[in-house]
């Protein structure tokens, strides 16, 4: 046990630098994405306060740490994306997947040769542009919202199939001069092509296995033990990280993708009733380490040499801002999706990847590419990031705009709505904690015929009420969220938590919804008065009043 | 990523038996990680992938995952300790936080010594035994639902000042090997850090908070940049992170704001809390036989002191003895501080493998036992031994007994004092009791499930008892001692309304009468 602090020290800078960009941004709408990378250029390359040398231990902890985050992620995405919800969309997303590979592939190559470079390094250009970021895109939709919405589920689709092509491409590279060290740079090796081929077959039948593993597992062996778990939060938070973490370490066994892996065990445990809660509890733990990514992200960004190619950076990005959306939008309006969708689909993959930047990294290794194309490929990641944020976080604004402008009336496609937004419930009451008070109010207020909405964090008592039911800890923002309590006729806590109730009569308030708090001791009434609840619920007092009048019933006393 | 898996895993594991056996999570994180050790160094692991080489070397994940676990878990109980939570029971908890404090630190310094340690060895095993657990303590009242009890609060309020006073420790200890003045310097530097925190609380944050309207994300790296600027401006004055970790966390703990982060906060550091005694345990030495037995000696001497001296330092305070016994085991543990200590000692190099396996061993031990010990029958149990001062029992009949007579049953008294019945009241708290007293009303200070309490105001022979004791195991505990159908009582939860009745109570709902009241007010609205 040293005193060695390079982990705290670099931690503690990025969260800081993060934590002050953040609130200096907040009025300007820059997505936290933009915040982080930018932090992390800040420290990095342009400050020199945080080194991202692999060399050094706290650089591997950082690794590790940085990549707990993306499994997080897709672990949370596997988990609001149950099997059902994606099942649909399963062919768009492998068509559109692999077309756009197919396509920007060819004409970033084809767009490259002109502006000045060999053919190899056209060649490593053009793959790096063909990823698109998995981790950027679900990090927005999850933060709009939208990782339910029929693009979202196909763009979450077209990106898994695309992880697919990435893993592909790495191990491919990296077994270049595995296979013929002596043929120097860039030769084709003898016996690529079955090596391709017995790669796929390998990565599919392991990709089978485990998904098969995980869909069969939680519905016949995990099921009983998750239902257990789940009556504790921190149980069903450790437990849930210890199934992500599994999946994640037999998908590197297997040569998958670690972000496979983690979306595989999200998936399985989505038909899970607890799910939800156990997103919600991943929540904030995912969004620390993804903070952490995309600040080390940021500062381990090389921009120096990339001056010498500063025009191809400019149309290199711009291809990727345009020319991909164009040809995807292509490809999923010939599926019958409108043209909304189709559009707002297409302007996800406007950005290439982390994963560029490691198949570039791998390849100036070889020997393939110089620095100043890794620096090149570095820049397009950043612009095209950067302003992919925008177009995602604002895709409907852009929408109308370039549908106003008569941009989308050559790909002819129908303009019908394909799904309705769904319905948000309001007027409602919300009752928060199942005790006796809780359930007996529930069923009181449901036989008037009111529409009441019952939340405690134990799915036991939630069972046989006569109303609507969420498992969830209130205290949490997004529990608040979902039960629509800032829409609510009226929420009543019957809890006898002394924080909680503290907490939500503060929301409440602050959404200018009226709130009934269970009073269930002389001393948290002041507190209470103070936030400006409306009615008290002095169950004491009401109780020693019954006490009154069973005193008179038995003929104690004389009424 | 496979070694943080081998924690999880062992941390899994640790999490479901803490969970069945129902004691606390920590203690079996850090067995569960001695053993993860143990796998790792005698190379049991490798096929798995974890090998021997990876996990005993310098730039280990372990290593560094414990530093960051740490200030996170100091973090999380720091968020835990509002001063406001204490309200009314602040004098009592300075009085008893103090004395425990002096005499379990004096105790453990002359035990120390007294084993032929260094002086500055015996510092750092005295620190050891003076504060306990906040994480314990907490937990077990949240779990109870009690932390609103003057228990709670008072339990709260020792916790809170344990803390700070270990933190100032501490920092003096870090300034020691550098001679007199950096010792005061360091002191100094200490106090001010936790003069700002508190300031913080008070001030500071809540202007903060309600200025910038920020989103979960926000709030969270905002709460997170906090912490870690604490620990560099700790780091900067030559102290532990890990005091700035704690200080950060008590300086965000106020309402609104700490009420705000505690749940993003928590599941942060729920993670981070079960790696890092994961961690711990699997980095731990093996201890000696020698540090075994001075660690069952120290461990006995928390268990079976504390509750004597917190007992001792609550006489004469507003406080039933029943609680100042309650409290008293509920503090009978070394704390997370106590490791805190211990790995500074060690970094140091003021204590050697032997000390820190022993200190660590007492903390997981006394940790591990206080939900087992800090029960209501063993307290009933003391209670019992503790002579109590009592009128002769009398010969009244037919009369009324009303037990607990707090300001939301005065309906009932004066309904009771209306029946023309004779009335006795059973009330432990003084305050009470005075006030009864100067309306003439009969007044019997004792806990009311005592039994010679009950004797002396002639329950037996009442023609009713009416309790309003919140607690449902009180009332099952009079019950033994009256005949059926006497004791009528409020209660809450459903399934004890069932217990009561089926022991012979006739009941009142207080849910049901809640349930009724804000039905008709919601439907007259």
């Amino acid at each position: 046990m040293t005193g060695d602090i390079t982990l705290m020290r670099t931690i503690g800078l990025m969260l800081v630098t993060a934590a002050v960009l953040l609130v200096l941004a907040r009025r300007l709408a820059v997505p936290n994405i933009v915040v982080y990378i930018v932090g992390g250029l800040l420290l990095g390359p342009l400050l020199g306060l945080i080194e991202t040398d692999e060399a050094t231990g706290a650089a591997d902890a950082l690794y590790v740490l940085t990549h707990v985050g993306i499994a997080l992620l897709l672990f949370l995405v596997g988990l609001e994306l149950s099997f059902d919800k994606i099942k649909d969309i399963g062919k768009v997303a492998v068509f559109a997947g692999v077309g756009q590979i197919v396509f920007t592939a060819f004409f970033g190559f084809l767009f490259a040769i002109p502006l000045g470079f060999s053919v190899l390094e056209a060649a490593v250009i053009a793959i790096a542009l063909t990823f698109s970021s998995t981790v950027v895109v679900v990090k927005l939709l999850r933060q709009k919202g939208e990782l339910l919405s029929l693009y979202g589920r196909i763009a979450v689709g077209i990106f898994l199939v695309q992880d697919l092509a990435v893993i592909l491409a790495l191990t491919l590279l990296a077994g270049m001069d595995n296979v013929a060290p002596e043929e120097g740079v860039g030769g084709l090796p003898p016996g690529m092509l079955s090596q391709l081929g017995v790669g796929l077959l390998k990565a599919g039948l392991y990709m089978v296995v485990l998904a098969a593993v995980a869909l069969f597992s939680v519905k016949f062996v995990m099921r009983p033990f998750f239902d257990w778990a789940a009556r504790s939060g921190d149980v069903l938070l450790i437990w849930g990280v210890a199934w992500c973490f599994a999946f994640v370490v037999a998908a590197e066994r297997f040569g998958l993708s670690l972000e496979l892996g983690a979306f595989l065990a999200g998936v399985s445990l989505a038909q899970h009733r607890s799910a939800g809660e156990l997103t919600r509890r991943l929540g904030p733990l995912t969004n620390f380490f993804i903070a952490l990514f995309f600040l080390s992200l940021g500062a381990s960004m090389d921009l120096g040499e990339a001056k010498a190619h500063w025009l191809a950076a400019v149309l290199l990005s711009l291809f990727v801002l345009i020319g991909n959306p164009l040809i995807f939008i292509l490809i999923v309006g010939r599926f019958g999706y409108s043209e909304k969708t189709s559009f707002k689909t297409s302007v996800t993959v406007a950005q290439i990847s982390e994963f560029s930047l490691i198949f570039g990294a791998m390849a100036m290794a070889k020997g393939i590419i110089d620095q100043s194309i890794l620096s090149l490929i570095t820049v397009i990641g950043l612009i095209t990031i950067v302003g992919s944020s925008y177009m995602i976080l604002f895709n409907d604004g852009l929408y109308k705009w370039c549908k106003a402008a008569g941009l989308l009336r050559p790909f002819r496609i129908s303009d019908q709505e394909d799904e309705a937004a769904p319905e948000i419930s309001s007027g409602h009451i919300i009752i928060v904690g199942m005790n006796a008070l809780g359930r007996g109010l529930a069923k009181r207020l449901s036989e008037e015929g009111r529409d009441v909405l019952a939340i405690d964090t134990d799915p036991r008592k939630l069972r046989g009420l006569p109303c609507r039911t969420l498992h969830g800890d209130i205290e949490h923002e997004e529990v608040a969220e979902e039960a629509g309590c800032d829409r609510a006729a009226m929420v009543v806590s019957a809890l006898q938590i002394e924080e909680t109730n503290r907490l939500l009569a503060w929301r409440c308030k602050l959404h200018k919804v009226p709130v009934m708090v269970h009073a269930f001791d002389g001393s948290v009434v002041a507190d209470l008065k103070a936030i400006g609840v409306d009615e008290l619920l002095d169950s004491k007092t009401l109780g020693s009043m019954l006490l009154v009048t069973k005193l008179a019933e038995e003929g104690v006393v004389d009424p | 990523m496979t070694e943080l898996f081998a924690i999880v895993v062992a941390a899994t594991i640790a999490i479901g038996i803490a969970r069945i056996s129902r004691i606390s999570p920590i203690p079996v994180f850090v067995i569960a990680g001695a053993g993860l050790g143990l796998l790792l160094s005698t190379g049991l692991a490798e096929p798995l992938g974890l090998g021997r080489a990876a996990a005993l070397g310098e730039g280990s994940l372990r290593l560094d995952v414990v530093n960051l676990g740490l200030a996170f878990l100091l973090f999380a109980a720091g968020l835990q300790l509002d001063p406001s939570r204490v309200g009314r029971q602040r004098n009592a908890a300075i009085r008893v936080g103090l004395i425990q404090f002096g005499v379990l630190a004096g105790v453990g310094f002359l035990i120390a010594s007294g084993v032929g340690l260094e002086m500055i060895a015996s510092a750092h095993i005295a620190l050891m035994l003076a504060a306990s657990s906040t994480i314990i303590g907490v937990q077990i009242l949240a779990q109870r639902r009690q932390l609103h009890e003057p228990i709670g609060r008072l339990v709260v309020g020792v916790l809170l000042l344990q803390d700070l006073l270990m933190i100032i420790a501490i920092g003096v200890l870090s300034g020691v090997d550098d001679g007199v003045g950096a010792t005061v310097r360091a002191g100094g530097v200490t106090l001010a850090m936790c003069v700002a925190s508190i300031l913080g609380v008070r001030l500071i944050m809540p202007r903060i908070i309600s200025v910038f309207t920020l989103d979960q994300e926000t709030l969270l790296l905002v709460a997170m940049a906090v912490l870690f600027a604490f620990c560099g401006i700790a780091h900067a004055a030559g102290l532990p992170l890990t005091i700035g970790a704690f200080l950060a966390g008590v300086s965000l703990s106020a309402f609104p704001v700490g009420a705000n982060i505690r749940k993003p906060i928590g599941s942060v550091a729920t993670f981070f809390t079960a790696v890092f005694f994961v961690a711990l345990g699997s980095l731990l030495p093996a201890p000696s036989g020698q540090s075994v037995l001075l660690a069952i000696l120290l461990g006995a001497v928390v268990l079976l002191l504390t509750p004597f001296v917190v007992v001792a330092a609550s006489l004469g305070l507003d406080i039933s003895r029943r609680a100042a016994i309650e409290s008293g085991l509920m503090l009978a543990q070394a704390g997370e501080l106590a490791l805190v200590v211990a790995i500074f000692g060690y970094q140091r190099g003021h204590i050697g493998d032997d000390l820190l396996a022993a200190m660590a061993f007492v903390t997981v031990g006394t940790m591990m036992l206080t939900p087992l010990i800090a029960t209501e029958a063993i307290a009933w149990r003391i209670l019992d031994l503790i002579p109590v001062k009592l009128p002769a029992p009398t010969d009244r009949k037919d009369h009324a007994v009303m037990l607990g007579c707090g300001t939301n049953s005065r309906v009932l008294l004066d309904l009771l004092l209306l029946s023309g019945l004779e009335l006795v009241v059973i009330d432990e708290d003084p305050a009470v009791a005075a006030r009864l007293r100067e309306r003439g009303i009969t007044v019997i200070r004792g806990e009311a499930a005592d039994p010679r309490v009950l004797a002396a105001a002639g329950a037996q022979a009442a023609k009713v008892v009416v309790s309003t004791i919140p607690r449902p195991s009180v009332n099952l505990r009079v019950l033994k001692h009256l005949p059926p159908g006497r004791l009528i009582v409020r209660v809450f939860e459903a399934h004890d309304e069932r217990k009561l009745r089926h022991a012979g109570a006739i009941t009142a709902s207080e849910a049901e009468a809640a349930a009724e009241e804000a039905a008709r007010l919601i439907l007259k609205a």
